[in-house]
């Protein structure tokens, strides 16, 4: 059979679907969206959610923590670092907002500016985790320090067991701060795959499709 | 456009969600998931409908996009909302002229299910009868670009025709 003759069958036939009515479909109309760009937009909000939080609650902490420098230090690094990612993430919600009218353009530019957004934001997402992620462990590990210095309550451990010049410890540091460094780096490349990877690469195996007649 | 005079619209139109649905997924779950997407982004949309193209072809636009767009990432369903239309989604009539033209039919429709989600698209356009020049407007593409893909989707669902016989 040619695609001629199967056209022609085609229009003859008739597929036998329910006929939704209005209500039925405004209902569908306002339930939740399942693209790429929904994901980003849900996951986004999460994080900024859940650091809010996190900054609440370490602060309400910190306020019930008397005399504690070390929980004052915390509460206020966290308010920084959300402030932070709220300016590392206001350029992706401003491009956000305008790709909610591109549903309407060709099929070309609609797949450009997807592929555009996705890629921006993977490098954004990526880049700010690979930054801030670090600095969060180097913070951490400089108060419990500190703390351990001061000998305060909520130290590591006990001030007499702090010996940086024993190369014990100092091997044992250098292979935990390895470590971690090595998990960061992979951890994030993997969640970032996993999260955005496929859609992506089907949005740009898409557009070369159509782009290949063009070269 | 209002959105009491869309939802009319979109009831009289609601057949090409369909079509572009089977079009796109297999499976049962997916064409409702992705039935749904497409409503989604059509409402988002009528808004900005002037009435400059039919609403078919508007319809067939968003409808296009979203496929071509749309990803399932896990296997999890959606569960806001159930409509069991996929099991319908074949051809209503019975009256094929032959066992053999029924199942060069079926055969012809699993070859265009296995093309790139472009060329998909185009063949969709093309069987709805749309002509080149509309069918790249819609795209982003030439009219000339569109002929020459057509040419290799003859070549590409007869070479895959041939497999199944």
């Amino acid at each position: 059979m040619e695609l001629e003759d199967f056209k022609a069958l085609y229009q003859k036939k008739q597929l036998d679907v329910p006929q939704l009515n209005a209500q039925e479909l405004e209902r569908i109309a306002r339930s939740r969206g399942t693209t790429a760009i929904e994901k980003v937009v849900r996951n986004m909000r999460l994080e900024l959610l859940l650091g809010a939080l996190i900054t609440l609650a370490v602060g309400i902490g910190a306020f019930f923590v008397e005399g504690s420098i070390i929980y004052h230090l915390c509460a206020a690094l966290m308010i920084v670092a959300v402030i932070i990612q709220l300016l590392i993430y206001r350029p992706v919600f401003a491009r956000i907002r305008s790709l909610q009218h591109a549903e309407v353009s060709t099929t070309k530019a609609w797949l450009e500016s997807l592929v555009s957004f996705m890629e921006k934001f993977v490098r954004i997402y990526t880049r700010a985790m690979f930054i801030t992620t670090p600095i969060a462990a180097v913070i951490g590990g400089g108060i419990g320090f500190y703390s351990g210095i001061q000998d305060q309550p909520d130290a590591i451990m006990p001030k007499e067991q702090i010996d940086f010049h024993n190369p014990t410890d100092q091997i044992m540091l250098l292979v935990i701060g390895t470590l971690l460094l090595v998990f960061v780096y992979f951890g994030i490349k993997w969640s970032v795959k996993w999260m955005y990877g496929k859609p992506l690469a089907q949005m740009r195996a898409a557009l070369k499709e159509l782009e290949e007649d063009n070269d | 456009m209002q959105q009491e005079q869309f939802l009319q619209e979109l009831q009289a139109h609601q057949r090409i969600v369909y079509k572009v649905c089977r079009m796109y997924c297999k499976d049962a779950d997916d064409q409702e998931d992705l039935f749904q997407e497409i409503v989604l982004q059509a409402w988002r949309g009528a808004e900005r409908f002037r009435g400059d193209s039919k609403f078919s072809t508007w319809l067939y636009q968003i409808a296009l996009n979203a496929a071509i767009s749309w990803y399932r990432k896990s296997q999890k369903r959606n569960g806001d909302v159930r409509l069991d239309i996929a099991k319908n989604l074949s051809p209503a009539d019975d009256s094929w002229q032959s066992e053999a033209q029924e199942l060069q039919y079926r055969q012809m429709h699993r070859a265009i299910e296995q093309l790139g989600k472009i060329d998909k698209a185009i063949v969709t356009l093309y069987l709805e009868d749309y002509d080149y020049k509309t069918i790249g407007e819609m795209l982003g593409i030439t009219a000339n670009h569109v002929a020459v893909k057509m040419t290799r989707i003859r070549t590409t669902l007869k070479s895959l025709m041939e497999k199944m016989d």
